[in-house]
């Protein structure tokens, strides 16, 4: 760990970083903006298939944090599209392209949850992998977007809490079947994760224009790495039980092995849409369209 | 693309977090078609978790803000050894020391 904080120290991509009024070039601009209009759209399609369960939550308490979490999430989705949209890019643009299917959305938004006992262990993982990832992401050169993350981190982490809880009570209070669902979603879910993390580090990944930049910070399979040392203790420790199949650790060096990602039918899935894409997508549409006047007043926009 | 400084529904976010004393400190932007709106969507973005005691917005055209050409005059204060509590102290701890020789 030390050994890597001196690396960024002396990684000359992070070397020099930008406020939003500091000269930069196109490329720059046109990558960051990138980056944060990605995550905005994320954050806004990703809460809804929380929001799908909202009406069905079996317990009050649970409920109040799942409201919580998904006006969190919303929020998220606004800083982040305050940072794209000062760059250039508006959130009616990142909205309208994900409409009009012009833009790619991650892997594991694709899915809906079937039970409820299902979101626990998929909201724990995918919870924990986007907290490897923005702890990554907040050290990189576009400031406004780096203090966008850290406000985003704190919430997050109640997110996680919360998952970890809802699991956590399945595992301990739940009948032998609907532990069963936990298992089956975190078997499900684990290797949808690891390809949220990105394909593997080629020796081009170097190249990557977010990578050159120092907007994105680590490699994926770094990232990867970082997060199955973090979660796989955590499931276990909740009674869940990680083949070795899935993921196992190498004593001497500390490198985990995991199951082999089928790429070529993740990036079929992000080009052709899973289950639940083009709900989503009428979704969005449905909502630009209720909301339009409303927007254009908010806005001051309206003729 | 150019960057929206002249965005006129752009409000620069301020908040006081951890009780009365603490610095008023800048988080963020809103976008709202007046400053009443842009108070409000302040408050739903931005007192989420710990408890908020002063919650500002300001207009970002009426920000004055410094350049990348100022920040050699902002970081002199470092500069002035004359200025720091060190600086009298180590003059006295000299004269002591003279005094004792």
């Amino acid at each position: 760990m030390t050994e890597q904080v001196e690396d960024r120290a002396q990684d000359p991509r992070l070397a020099v970083r930008y406020e939003r009024w500091d000269e930069m070039s196109d490329e720059y601009r046109t990558a960051a903006a990138k980056v944060a209009s990605f995550q905005a759209l994320a954050e806004l399609v990703g809460v809804l298939p929380f929001n799908e369960w909202m009406d069905r939550v079996p317990d009050y308490a649970r409920k109040q944090m799942l409201v919580a979490k998904i006006q969190d999430e919303v929020g998220h989705g606004h800083v982040t599209a305050r940072v794209a949209e000062d760059l250039g890019v508006t959130r009616e643009e990142i909205l309208e392209d994900f409409a009009a299917g012009k833009t790619k959305l991650l892997n594991i938004f694709h899915y809906g949850f079937a039970t409820w006992e299902e979101i626990g262990p998929a909201a724990l993982l995918m919870n924990s992998a986007a907290i490897v990832q923005f702890q990554s992401l907040d050290q990189g050169t576009y400031l406004p977007y780096t203090r966008a993350l850290k406000k985003i981190e704190k919430e997050e982490g109640f997110h996680y809490h919360h998952a970890l809880d809802l699991t956590h009570q399945i595992m301990q209070e739940g009948e032998a079947e609907q532990r069963a669902i936990v298992q089956d979603a975190f078997d499900t879910w684990f290797p949808r994760l690891l390809a949220y993390f990105g394909p593997p580090d080629s020796d081009r990944y170097h190249d990557n224009v977010g990578y050159k930049f120092g907007l994105k910070v680590d490699s994926n399979d770094d990232l990867r790495q970082r997060w199955i040392a973090k979660i796989v203790p955590v499931f276990r420790e909740l009674g869940v039980h990680v083949s070795d199949d899935l993921a196992s650790c190498d004593e001497e060096s500390g490198e985990w092995s995991y199951v082999a990602v089928d790429w070529a039918a993740s990036k079929k899935l992000i080009a052709e849409g899973g289950p639940k894409y083009q709900e989503w997508v009428d979704t969005v549409r449905g909502s630009l369209e209720r909301n339009e006047r409303y927007r254009k007043a908010a806005l001051a926009l309206a003729a | 693309m150019h960057a929206a400084d002249d965005d006129p529904n752009a409000y620069e976010v301020f908040v006081q977090i951890g009780g009365s004393g603490k610095p008023v400190q800048y988080v963020g932007s809103v976008r709202g078609a007046d400053p009443v709106l842009a108070w409000h969507a302040a408050k739903e973005v931005f007192t989420r978790r710990e408890d908020c005691t002063q919650l500002w917005v300001v207009p970002r055209a009426a920000v004055v803000r410094s350049d990348a050409e100022d920040e050699l005059v902002l970081a002199k204060g470092s500069a002035r050894r004359y200025r720091l509590p060190s600086y009298p102290s180590s003059r006295r701890r000299m004269r002591s020391r003279s005094e004792v020789a």
